[in-house]
């Protein structure tokens, strides 16, 4: 079942175009990445879908209504369905954890009785009950962020967005809050939509990433199929190569196309779920009596999924039958180059 | 200090209190629905409409720009209208609001403009009204300032109530001017002087606590 349908969605500013026909369905429970380098139009996409920018054309279908084509007063209903949560959590510092949350119940129209109760289970949800009555200024920025998560959940929204949630954050308050979206996306089933700059953040975090750039949906699939491919578009690539390993200078410097006798192969090996949990590594040194050493990389979580991403060094000629070997045994094994061997 | 020179003092500080919180009660609730109005004409995510925004800026500046001794002649005509009389301290009332209104309204203009934007996109996203915007958002955001800017005005109109003294308004300010000034009465004067230190010094006292009181805790 698809929660948002985003059909050719178009915008300018002063002429200049910014978005440009995007289109893309997001399902119920489904956690989708939209990443972009700045200035590709993430913001306005983001702030078409919440309605605080109405796109020249397309729609924005969200629980059977057009976003795109409600009047004021219909929108502001809608918003309700939407919970938004800020970089920079945007709450009111002269209010307390609790009066933050309860204002959109406040504004929905909720009795006050209702309103306490329901900010209880909020606060609890995100781990806040004891700071109830502290104000913003009182808590960290992790904590800030999940009152203002605590506050987007508060109408129970069919979409959550995200936008930069994590970008000012310190990296453990970053898998803190990290960890509460996943959390809430398996428990309430809630979709999320994560808005981001950062790639490493969507690796962790997305099923399914959505790559803008100057205006253009140019990816919509999984982040493993951006992982496991050898030809991205460059801005893919520039936006992939922040989260993967990368040559140590000193290999970098020697590196070079041409196979060059008694030289080691430089190889980078992607591999994933069950194959990422074998040992490769031994088993291709005893296959084929060769030394395989990991020069970077190593084994992580891709959206929940072992993934092991390295770049090899191999000191022996990559024969067809290693390449076989390898091609069979790998999502991704692709040639960087040569360098020279330390025999 | 004779009993005569005291009870002179009393009153003259009692007339002050009147006209100095009359003006100020009134240019608050004329001033700040002012600010609000040119405040949320003048920013597009509220209703963005600046042929409201502007005249009424500029009309703000311009009752600012007036000398507030020129604004009490000018407005005899229009005391002795609203008051009956353009004499004592009851007419002295309506030239120091029309200056007050002004001075306040755009001192908490500038207080709602300090408001992040992301907090009135925030309610916004919320389903928000603009009127909610301004209610739960801007204004308890801004509280603190309003407060503060409440203030500055009060004592503003401090000073400006002995200037009233030129029309009979009574009060510290004429006391110090009649008595100490043209009759040579040091005592007076001193006590005049003492009097409205003491007057400034509580008015800042309590501004400064019931702003403490809005502003958000630290620590």
């Amino acid at each position: 079942m698809s929660v948002l349908n985003v059909v050719d969605l178009q915008h300018s500013f002063a002429g200049t175009p910014v978005l440009k026909d995007i289109s893309f369905q997001v399902q119920k429970g489904e956690i989708v990445g939209l990443i972009g380098p700045s200035g590709a139009g993430k913001s306005t996409l983001l702030r078409a879908l919440c309605g605080l920018e109405k796109p020249d054309s397309g729609k924005i279908i969200l629980q059977n209504q057009d976003i795109a084509s409600l009047h004021e007063r219909e929108l502001r209903k809608a918003r309700q369905g939407i919970g938004l949560v800020f970089q920079h959590f945007n709450l009111l510092e002269t209010r307390t954890v609790t009066q933050n949350v309860a204002l959109p119940l406040k504004i929905a129209g909720w009795s006050a009785q209702k309103r306490q109760a329901r900010v209880a289970e909020l606060l609890d949800l995100v781990g806040l009950s004891e700071h109830h009555s502290k104000y913003p200024a009182q808590l960290s920025g992790g904590q800030k962020q999940r009152v203002g998560i605590a506050r987007a959940l508060a109408n129970d929204p069919s979409l959550l967005l995200c936008d930069e949630a994590t970008s000012a954050l310190d990296p453990q308050s970053t898998t803190t809050v990290l960890d509460l979206l996943s959390d809430i996306n398996r428990t309430l089933g809630l979709t999320i939509i994560l808005i981001t700059h950062e790639m490493e953040v969507i690796r962790r975090f997305a099923q399914r990433v959505l790559v803008l750039e100057q205006g253009t949906l140019v990816h919509d699939g999984g982040m493993l199929d951006l992982l496991t491919r050898s030809h991205n578009p460059p801005a893919i690539q520039a936006l992939l190569n922040e989260t993967r390993p990368t040559l140590p200078p000193q290999l970098q410097d020697t590196l070079t196309q041409e196979p060059r006798t008694d030289w080691n192969v430089v190889i980078r090996v992607v591999l994933v779920g069950a194959s990422a949990q074998t040992a490769f590594l031994s088993e291709l040194t005893k296959h084929f009596s060769a030394q395989a050493v990991l020069v970077a990389g190593g084994a992580s979580l891709c959206a929940g999924i072992p993934t092991v991403d390295m770049i090899l060094t191999l000191n022996a000629p990559l024969t067809d039958k290693i390449s076989r070997y390898l091609s069979e045994q790998t999502q991704l094994m692709e040639v960087l180059g040569y360098v020279p061997g330390h025999h | 200090m004779s009993r005569v020179i005291i009870n002179l003092v009393l009153q003259a500080t009692e007339q002050t209190l009147i006209m100095v919180l009359a003006a100020g009660a009134i240019s608050l609730l004329v001033g700040l629905p002012l600010a609000v109005i040119v405040f949320s004409a003048s920013r597009k995510e509220l209703y963005g409409s600046p042929w409201i925004a502007r005249p009424l800026s500029l009309l703000i500046d311009a009752l600012r720009a007036v000398p507030f001794i020129i604004l009490l002649v000018i407005l005899l005509p229009v005391t002795r209208w609203i008051v009956g009389t353009s004499l004592g301290t009851t007419a002295a009332i309506v030239p120091l609001s029309i200056a007050a209104i002004p001075y306040y309204a755009r001192i908490a203009e500038i207080a709602l403009r300090g408001v992040d934007t992301g907090l009135i996109e925030a309610v916004q996203v919320m389903g928000g009204s603009r009127w909610m915007v301004i209610c739960y958002g801007v204004i308890p955001e801004a509280l603190p300032s309003l407060i503060s800017g409440l203030t500055v005005t009060l004592i503003t109109l401090t000073g400006a109530s002995a200037m009233a003294g030129a029309i009979g308004a009574g009060g510290l300010g004429d006391l110090a001017i009649r008595y100490g000034y043209q009759r040579f009465n040091t005592q007076v004067m001193v006590a005049v002087v003492i009097v409205l230190i003491a007057l400034v010094g509580l008015i800042q006292a309590i501004g400064n606590f019931a702003a403490r009181r809005a502003a958000p805790q630290h620590g």
